[in-house]
């Protein structure tokens, strides 16, 4: 599956969402539910399915998905 | 009811919807079963210093509501369980429960707190031979005090090894209550959901935890098995940046493992408490307050705590207004030490008419009148979805916010005005940022801001006083993403006081947002 896709899977898991579809602009005031509890629960999410690590709250500062997906093929998320 | 159906058989994709809710002697009841006598379910008082200001309804007890739900399954056991603790759920609050059963061996139950996610279950079984034999239960005795471990002694490799055993008789109970004969479930899978309840709220963290996932895997139960149940649980990390607690665990009867658990538990931090000494390091002393009589509605914690610090900091007499935080009233009181002025405890409901009442007769009586009101409690605050099936308790909050501000001014904007005193309303900088989340306190905040033009053009000798403090580091926010930004409620305190010992305050409602 294509990083995108398993992106899209984590978020849809995240927000109990089975029809969200990510866009690289989208940003957090674009998809509801994006709270304090969703965002950690989003970032554990995401350190499990590509077996990365963020440092400290970097997830809060991309500044979108498009740069969330930047920032996992830099990692070299598997 | 069980339904007729091949082993693999498919069933209704469609999710059944249905309602739970809990009540406190749920929470007792549970709590008695299971021994987690984590005070965050059981105790009123430690509830509220907490950001969940409540007692919360034990996360496991959600998930054996949510199995009392599946349709019936003689034939088969449970062999897993994975679990999402999402959201803190709350006693009294109607939650839908949606539960889809693909198959006989899968079923997944999520309750929802109207559009919220709250928890989300995934129980998977297995084929149940007829020979399988239901082992009883011990009881045990364990623990009976939440351990109380901070961060530094969570210490990957550490072990925790005791005896477990529910209560019998009210482990009867709890499965009559929730129905959860004939689920797949046997008294030794129920056991082993409420031993992992256990170990993360009385042992690993113990009192700070917040449960927040866990996966329980079944062992079956063939062969002559011991009755004790033992347990061996060991940290496998402390995740810093999130304050996650992993650990791992078996439960074992004699030399079976009868289940392995892994568990994830937020460990909350050390309530945010206002200190006295940053406090004067902000706010010098000065004459222009000293004699002063204040009345600081919800004064026991967080803004409302340093304020009445600072307030007698600067030689006033200040009545703390609390109504259930005792302890957290008298370390304020105590604080004091040799500072000038004097802090008196008034325990009591603000939103009580005869309360309110009875405070002003006493104010006036000993010191004919008063000065300083601020109000500053508010009832607790959850999120709440604006959706019509939310209203009640819309309206209930806001029911609470307004009297809880209105009876104290009510009783006491006549003494003010005739001393010219100041009339204080603790609202938020919400009220301009309106969070998606809380529609209910922003309204709320409004409307007794609206209350407050009310009073200062009825009552023109009377100052007035409108705060918006930015989140503030409170009990309120005291959780891993919730501290991050939030202002010390000393500064805030420091910045209110400042405005109320200015000389010559100026006319009309002052709004006070920078800090």
């Amino acid at each position: 599956m294509e990083l995108h896709d398993r992106l899209e899977e984590v978020f849809r898991q995240v927000f109990d969402n089975e029809t969200l579809t990510l866009t690289d602009e989208m940003t957090a005031p674009d998809i509801e539910g994006w709270d304090s509890v969703a965002h950690i629960n989003l970032m554990f999410g995401i350190e499990q399915a590509f077996g990365i690590r963020f440092k400290g709250n970097e997830l809060a500062d991309m500044k979108n998905i498009g740069e969330l997906k930047h920032f996992l093929v830099d990692k070299g998320a598997r | 009811m069980g339904l007729p159906e091949p082993s693999s058989g498919s069933r209704s994709s469609l999710p059944r919807k249905t309602t739970v809710s809990f009540t406190t002697q749920d929470l007792a009841q549970f709590s008695a079963a299971s021994r987690d006598r984590n005070p965050l379910h059981i105790s009123e008082e430690y509830a509220r210093t907490t950001p969940y200001g409540e007692p919360v309804v034990f996360g496991m007890l959600g998930v054996l509501a949510a199995l009392g739900r599946l349709s019936d399954r003689h034939d088969r056991l449970l062999q897993r369980t994975s679990i999402e603790f999402r959201n803190p759920l709350a006693v009294g609050i109607p939650y839908r429960l949606e539960v889809s059963e693909p198959t006989t061996d899968r079923a997944i139950v999520k309750l929802y707190d109207a559009t919220r996610l709250m928890l989300k279950a995934t129980f998977t079984f297995m084929p149940r031979h007829g020979d399988t034999r239901e082992t009883p239960v011990q009881e045990a005795a364990c623990s009976t005090e939440a351990a109380d471990l901070k961060k530094e002694n969570l210490l990957a490799g550490t072990r925790v090894t005791g005896a477990y055993g529910p209560a019998t008789t009210e482990l009867a109970e709890v499965i009559r209550r929730w129905k959860l004969s004939g689920k797949g479930a046997t008294a030794r899978h129920i056991s082993a959901m409420m031993w992992a309840s256990f170990v993360v709220g009385m042992e690993l963290p113990g009192k700070r935890a917040v449960f927040w996932r866990l996966e329980l895997t079944f062992h079956a139960e063939d062969g002559p098995q011991e009755n004790l149940l033992r347990y061996d649980v060991t940290i496998q990390d402390f995740d810093e940046r999130l304050d996650l607690l992993h650990t791992t665990g078996m439960l074992s009867a004699g030399t079976t493992i009868c289940a392995a658990a892994e568990m994830w538990a937020f460990v909350r931090q050390d309530s945010p408490q206002s200190s006295l000494t940053r406090l004067t390091d902000l706010l010098p002393r000065s004459e222009q307050l000293k004699g002063k009589v204040a009345l600081v509605i919800g004064g026991s914690r967080g803004l409302g705590a340093a304020i009445t610090q600072a307030l007698a900091s600067q030689g006033c007499t200040v009545f703390l207004n609390y109504h259930q935080c005792t302890t957290e009233a008298e370390r304020i009181r105590m604080s004091l030490g040799s500072t000038f002025g004097t802090i008196e405890l008034v325990q009591g409901d603000a939103s009580d008419i005869q309360w309110g009442r009875t405070v002003r007769q006493n104010l006036i009586e000993r010191y004919g009148g008063l000065d300083l009101l601020i109000c500053n409690a508010s009832p607790p605050i959850r999120p709440l979805p604006f959706v019509p099936e939310k209203f009640t308790q819309f309206q209930d909050f806001l029911a609470q916010s307004a009297a809880m501000a209105g009876i104290p001014m009510s009783a006491l904007l006549s003494t003010l005005d005739a001393r010219s005193g100041w009339n204080v309303f603790i609202s938020s900088a919400f009220v301009k940022d309106l969070p998606p989340e809380w529609p209910h306190y922003v309204t709320a905040k409004c409307a007794i801001e609206g209350l407050m033009h009310w009073a200062a053009a009825h009552y023109p000798k009377v100052h007035s006083l409108i705060v918006r403090p930015p989140k503030l580091l409170t009990d309120q926010t005291n959780t891993t993403v919730g501290r991050q930004g939030a202002m010390p409620v000393e500064q805030a305190a420091a910045a209110i006081v400042n405005r109320l010992a200015c000389p010559e305050p100026s006319q009309g409602v002052q709004i006070l947002d920078v800090f």
